[in-house]
């Protein structure tokens, strides 16, 4: 083990000293089916970077081999970590929430604050308290007894509540109502995040984070598609709304995407290197309105060209 | 991306090794595990000659006999 | 950080995975040792109240005059052995923890949560075998003790008011307290004399997908039946007989308990328990 902690170490010196997460050629099998196909990632310190990706993509299987919960191949360094050989050390500085059901459901929520005020020398029980004494939780019942918001909280509380570099969020929010969502995001900008924390959040409800996210990772059949800063993202693409008269010459610009809607038809495209962020859109809104492309959008239009 | 040359020591080989046959799956750690003690217990009884002696009820510290006459005392 | 706050840490932590195994069995760990105990006090007065009322005050009278006069340490080793039927309880009970020990977090998704803390699987796997080996036969003592406490006291009162003289009182509480030492330092060597039985149910725990402890056991046959009719042989029999004498799993002396811990037997059964134990931490990477 102490040698590849070295290994692990000599890794980590050549890669940027400010990336979170580095991966390269990052592999998963179960049996045949290769759930991570060789991904690479360079993920910075202070980032909230969002992994997006359709139903089976490989998006739980990518951070579960981030914190060291399931066994992968290929290079990979955490916060300075390799997962796979030191989990325990990794997770004394990062945070995992896998789902909100996962909270151990015969525990009483007091018994799973002592447990984690025990274990975890991060931890602030204090804090945790605070925020729970903002929802309905009753702390003497069982984590069984809760609803699935309540759960949301009693996970979110502990989270909060534990001074990590880097939190890993694999579709914290799923099954949740609007409400329980809004509320989740709220509190982890304005109550956890403070700039220096690096935040990875997978889901495949784009538009819930957008507003969010420093970084994108857009993820399909265990490879990455594309990946991007967002500020990138808007100089990068250029979303029109085309007149009927002017399909031809939209056509002719080689979009990347295209869809029909109510007022005609959506063009997407992605501008060359030398054109980005010049400022110059004339060509396109000779076509028809122009605006800047959703995530979604985006997504939607690359996993297209990945697929061929 | 630029390859990272590694140097690779036998402990790292080894464990290379070791992850790529008995560590490959919850079931290759699983068959190597029961063999191993499997094969241990077989060895130790070979060299040891051990007997597989029965329940016995001899009893070195006391004698069973506590009251002779309780039952008739009891009836 | 220094050393003394580093150990106050790990005294902390351990602390916390001890607890999280009582919160998490509290069914098992503390209600099964109270019911058994209360269930068998209770069956033994109605069977004794279902003499007629000479026989019960004859009986009594017998029993306090025969521990009249008499050297606890004379008489403990007879209850100790009337009372080895605790230590199949408590075989029972840590059985039936350790064969859902690793395996009810995997079924209900849990161990993600678990595992997202900073406890590595050698420390969450040997809290489960500390809890198997030392909790549990100590949490039953206590029950065990607590329920023997207040049968002589019952018994005694009752006694008294059948006019039965309580003149061995005194040697039957001491002789008690004496067997009930003894009936927990049996349960403590006991449970490290099964060390093997340990790590085989704990393995299965890790790697069964479903009813670990019928896998426990029907893998343990399957592999006794297959080497007798492929290899002819009968190592892995003739190694559970040398194990399964009854006396090997009592003590009645401290001086018997220490030649039992150091012993060649009890040695190298903590090794293969280590082994199968090492097996079953390697295996909760495979948990996903």
């Amino acid at each position: 083990m102490e040698n590849t902690q070295q290994e692990s170490a000599k890794l980590d010196a050549k890669w940027r000293p400010e990336s979170a997460i580095k991966a390269r050629n990052l592999c998963k099998s179960y049996g045949s089916f290769r759930a991570l196909d060789g991904i690479d990632l360079d993920i910075p310190r202070g980032a909230i970077c969002g992994l997006i990706g359709p139903n089976g993509a490989g998006k739980t299987t990518a951070l579960k081999s981030l914190v060291g919960l399931c066994d992968s191949d290929g290079e990979l360094s955490v916060i300075g970590h390799d997962p796979r050989v030191a989990r325990a050390s990794l997770m004394n500085d990062a945070c995992f929430v896998a789902d909100v059901g996962v909270l151990p459901k015969s525990l009483r929520c007091i018994d799973l604050l002592a447990y984690v005020d025990d274990v975890h020398s991060k931890f602030n029980r204090a804090k945790a308290l605070r925020f729970l004494a903002t929802t309905d939780i009753d702390l003497k019942k069982r984590v069984k007894t809760l609803s699935k918001g309540m759960v949301t909280q009693l996970h979110l509380a502990l989270v909060m509540a534990i001074d990590v570099e880097l939190l890993i969020l694999d579709e914290p929010t799923l099954g949740l109502d609007i409400i329980y969502r809004q509320e989740f995001y709220d509190c982890l900008l304005t109550q956890f995040y403070d700039g220096s924390q690096t935040i990875v959040i997978s889901t495949h409800q784009v538009e819930e984070i957008e507003s969010l996210l420093s970084h994108l990772i857009f993820i399909s059949h265990g490879k990455i598609v594309f990946s991007t800063e967002m500020e990138a993202l808007q100089q990068r693409f250029v979303e029109v709304t085309v007149d009927a008269e002017n399909y031809a010459a939209a056509d002719a610009l080689n979009p990347i995407y295209t869809r029909a809607t109510l007022g005609g038809k959506e063009y997407l495209f992605e501008l060359e290197a030398g054109e980005r962020g010049l400022g110059d859109r004339s060509r396109f809104e000779r076509l028809g309105r122009v605006s800047t492309p959703s995530v979604a959008d985006v997504f939607v239009a690359k996993l297209g060209a990945s697929h061929g | 991306m630029e390859r990272i040359e590694r140097e690779t020591s036998q402990p790292i080989k080894l464990q290379r090794v070791l992850r790529r046959t008995l560590l490959r799956n919850k079931h290759s750690l699983f068959f190597a595990t029961i063999a191993l003690v499997l094969c241990v217990i077989a060895v130790e009884g070979k060299l040891t000659d051990r007997q597989g002696r029965g329940a016995q009820f001899e009893n070195p510290f006391f004698d069973l006999e506590i009251a002779p006459d309780i039952g008739s005392s009891l009836r | 950080m220094d050393s003394l706050a580093i150990g106050t840490r790990s005294i902390r932590r351990w602390r916390g995975l001890l607890l999280r195994e009582i919160r998490e069995n509290r069914s098992l760990l503390l209600y099964a040792p109270c019911l058994l105990v209360l269930v068998a006090i209770l069956l033994g007065m109605r069977l004794f109240t279902l003499l007629p009322l000479e026989r019960q005050k004859a009986g009594l009278e017998l029993l306090f005059n025969r521990f009249e006069g008499l050297n606890a340490s004379v008489v403990a080793p007879l209850l100790t052995s009337a009372g080895a039927l605790n230590l199949l309880f408590i075989i029972g009970i840590a059985t039936s923890y350790l064969a859902s020990s690793l395996y009810a977090d995997r079924k209900e998704q849990s161990y993600f949560f678990w595992q997202s803390m900073p406890i590595s699987d050698r420390s969450t796997i040997l809290s489960k075998v500390v809890t198997a080996v030392v909790m549990i036969p100590g949490i039953y003592l206590g029950v065990l003790t607590a329920g023997s406490l207040m049968l002589i006291i019952g018994v005694a009162g009752y006694s008294f008011s059948l006019g039965v003289e309580l003149n061995g009182l005194q040697e039957l509480f001491a002789a008690m307290l004496v067997a009930l030492g003894f009936i927990g330092l049996s349960a403590l060597v006991a449970m490290l004399w099964l060390l093997p039985g340990v790590g085989w149910v704990v393995l299965f725990s890790a790697y069964a997908s479903r009813v670990p402890l019928l896998w426990a056991i029907g893998v343990l046959v399957a592999l006794s039946l297959l080497e007798e009719i492929v290899l002819g042989s009968n190592a892995i029999d003739t190694w559970i007989a040398s194990r399964s004498s009854p006396w090997q799993y009592l003590v009645f002396s401290f001086e018997d308990m220490a030649a039992r811990l150091f012993s060649y037997d009890m040695l190298f059964g903590a090794a293969l328990g280590a082994m199968l134990i090492t097996g079953a931490t390697l295996m909760r990477r495979f948990a996903d």
